[in-house]
């Protein structure tokens, strides 16, 4: 087998072997012409002396105003110079082979117009000596494509680093050289490495093998705090999107590079504020009930040693006085009860919520009084507080018996599994609320009912939605009027034991 | 039965003059007979308690009704010095706050009152709270006796 290959490879012999198949030439030029390359083959002095359709259509030129002439014809003017030392240097070392090994070779059209070529070369053994067939493709289209993936990334107002699989940069664009600081010229090249804080350097080869191994389009870092490092030293807060891109040269990574600093220091910024309003809010209500309750209880002792020799208005205005400090004691003791969800939050742990919703209908008792029926289906464990969690039911099923309609109250209490979570309910068969106070009930101190209909400061779903929320979690309602209320609200579930 | 009991001596720890007022008025239609003494901080207050300087004759105290907020020593403080004193620790303590979140924090630091009174903002409450205070120290003089 070995030995019959080099001998078909011998020019000689396969010359022979063309002949002897059916209409030789004819199929030759038949194939050539169906080629979607151009072709184009010359002699040694190098004289064109084959074309096909192809090479007609690429540079503009009928057959027989190419036929004969020479091969520098389809080259443009400023390599006309140097291109028959290339030929005869090819000539003399013949070998099928890429021509212009890295450099980008154009052709020249008729019009004088230049279009972005590729081209293979093939020597051609013959009786008659030694040809050169090249195959010319047009990669206009390509290179199109090229220019407007550099536009793009140049243009993207997202720092891009591309990296091949020895994580080398192989490209970067011009938001890039801002964030970092670095002239683009100090960056090919380098290891990607350059560019992360000293501290991860020694990890992070790791982490790129790793994505080379599985590359797909994610983020990086899944949850951690990412940092770039400056040229000067100094870190900047990013965000990184990776993205594998195949080429025919292998395997690249995409990275889209974020600058988040204004981000996080907003972030901070909120945290921080948020945290003084709470501690504002302690400190103030808590101070606020002392002067309060001295004019509460002064009024009442005046209203109980005077009774006699005070007249009826007397007695009413002292009447108000002590409701209106008794309103503002709830109040006060209720924006207490809120700050405190932040404030005196205990630990996340694995929590029965059964042994929760058990205190909160201790605490009920009385609420619920007689002719209330309450359902519940087991529980699961979830992380939770367990006291914040106990308070979350005790709002909740509080309100399903406070809001009761005409029938006697039905409260239905149960979870789902949904993914990692659990989904609970507690569904009523209620007053109901229109929808357009969906989102109004979970504010501070909205109120829906006059307090002669329904007593209570409004607290009681905004404690729900900052302990709900305070462990990760979220909280809705759904509900009809006069139908029934049903609201849901998702626990991270406790890891199993 | 009780009535025929010694009036009880309780120490009031209030810096707050409206409150001890409200207390001292409140103890005047109180059932069972009574001395009130108030100290006006925590440092008075475990002076009078240790009989020391002024209050060398002091009486021994039955019960105290003590407030968080105090100048000088604060009630976290008159409590755990209460309660780790042998000649003291005997003596009940109703812990008088303004606020739930105040028994909160007590409780963090693990130190046990016999009671927690939230001051009600509302006289009949008060009231009803000096009484029971009573009602606390009726049944503790029960329970010593046993």
């Amino acid at each position: 087998m070995a030995r019959k290959r080099a001998e078909a490879s011998s020019s000689g012999r396969r010359s022979s072997l063309e002949a002897a198949l059916p209409s030789g030439e004819a199929r030759f030029r038949a194939i050539v012409e169906s080629v979607p390359n151009g072709v184009v083959m010359i002699d040694g002095r190098g004289r064109i002396v084959l074309v096909n359709r192809e090479t007609e259509r690429l540079f503009g030129y009928t057959r027989e105003e190419l036929l004969g002439q020479p091969i520098e014809r389809l080259v443009p003017d400023r390599f006309h110079e140097r291109h028959p030392e290339f030929r005869a240097a090819y000539f003399a070392k013949p070998q099928t082979r890429a021509m212009g090994a890295g450099r980008d070779l154009f052709g020249r059209r008729k019009d004088g117009s230049q279009i972005p070529v590729e081209i293979g070369l093939n020597p051609i053994e013959t009786d008659e000596g030694l040809f050169v067939l090249a195959s010319v493709v047009d990669i206009s289209a390509r290179k199109r494509a090229e220019a407007r993936f550099r536009v793009a990334v140049e243009s993207s107002p997202n720092g891009m680093v591309m990296i091949d699989r020895g994580g080398r940069i192989v490209l970067v664009n011009r938001e890039t050289e801002r964030l970092f600081g670095y002239a683009r010229e100090a960056l090919l090249g380098q290891p990607i490495e350059r560019l992360v804080p000293t501290r991860f350097r020694e990890r992070h080869p790791e982490f790129r093998t790793t994505y080379f191994v599985d590359p797909q389009a994610r983020a990086m870092g899944a949850g951690r705090d990412l940092f770039g490092r400056r040229s000067d030293g100094t870190e900047i807060p990013v965000e990184i999107g990776l993205n594998p891109i195949e080429t025919d040269e292998g395997l690249f990574v995409l990275a889209s590079v974020v600058d988040i600093s204004a981000r996080k220091r907003a972030e901070e910024e909120l945290r921080r504020s948020n945290e003084e309003l709470e501690r504002f809010a302690y400190v103030a209500s808590h101070d606020l009930q002392e002067p309060l309750r001295t004019v509460a209880s002064y009024v009442q002792l005046l209203a109980r040693r005077y009774r006699d020799k005070l007249d009826a208005d007397a007695g009413e205005f002292i009447e108000f006085a002590v409701q209106g400090a008794t309103r503002m004691q709830r109040l006060i003791e209720d924006l207490l009860a809120f700050s405190r969800v932040g404030t005196r939050a205990g630990a996340l742990v694995p929590t029965d919520a059964n042994a929760a919703l058990d205190a909160a209908l201790e605490n009920l008792k009385a609420a619920a009084g007689e002719g209330a029926t309450l359902a519940r289906d087991p529980l699961p464990k979830v992380l939770a507080d367990p006291v914040q969690l106990g308070q979350l039911f005790t709002n909740l099923v509080g309100n399903a018996l406070k809001f009761r309609g005409a029938e006697p109250p039905r409260v239905h209490i149960g979870a789902e599994r949904d993914g990692t979570q659990w989904v609970f309910r507690v569904r009523d068969n209620g007053i109901g609320i229109a929808p357009q106070y969906f989102e109004r009930i979970f504010v501070i101190f909205q109120r829906l009912h006059g307090r002669d209909e329904y007593p209570g400061t409004g607290i009681g779903l905004a404690v729900c939605k900052k302990i709900v929320e305070r462990h990760g979690g979220r909280i809705w309602v759904e509900s009809e009027e006069g139908r029934g209320t049903t609201f849901s609200f998702t626990l991270a579930a406790a890891p199993e034991a | 039965m009780p009535t025929a009991v010694a009036p009880i001596e309780i120490l009031l720890v209030e810096d707050n003059p409206p409150d001890v007022r409200l207390t001292v008025e409140a103890l005047k239609d109180a059932k069972v007979p009574n001395h009130l003494h108030v100290a006006a901080d925590g440092v008075e207050a475990l002076a009078f308690l240790r009989r020391q300087g002024k209050h060398a004759h002091a009486p021994r105290v039955d019960l105290i009704l003590l407030d968080l907020n105090l100048p000088k020593k604060d009630g976290r403080e008159v409590l755990e010095e209460i309660k780790s004193d042998d000649a003291l620790r005997h003596i009940p303590v109703v812990i008088l706050t303004t606020s739930q979140a105040e028994q909160d924090v007590l409780r963090t630091y693990r130190l046990s009152a016999n009671a927690y009174v939230t001051k009600p903002v509302d006289l009949e409450r008060f009231l009803q709270v000096v009484k029971s205070i009573e009602q606390f120290w009726l049944e503790t003089v029960k329970l010593s006796r046993v």
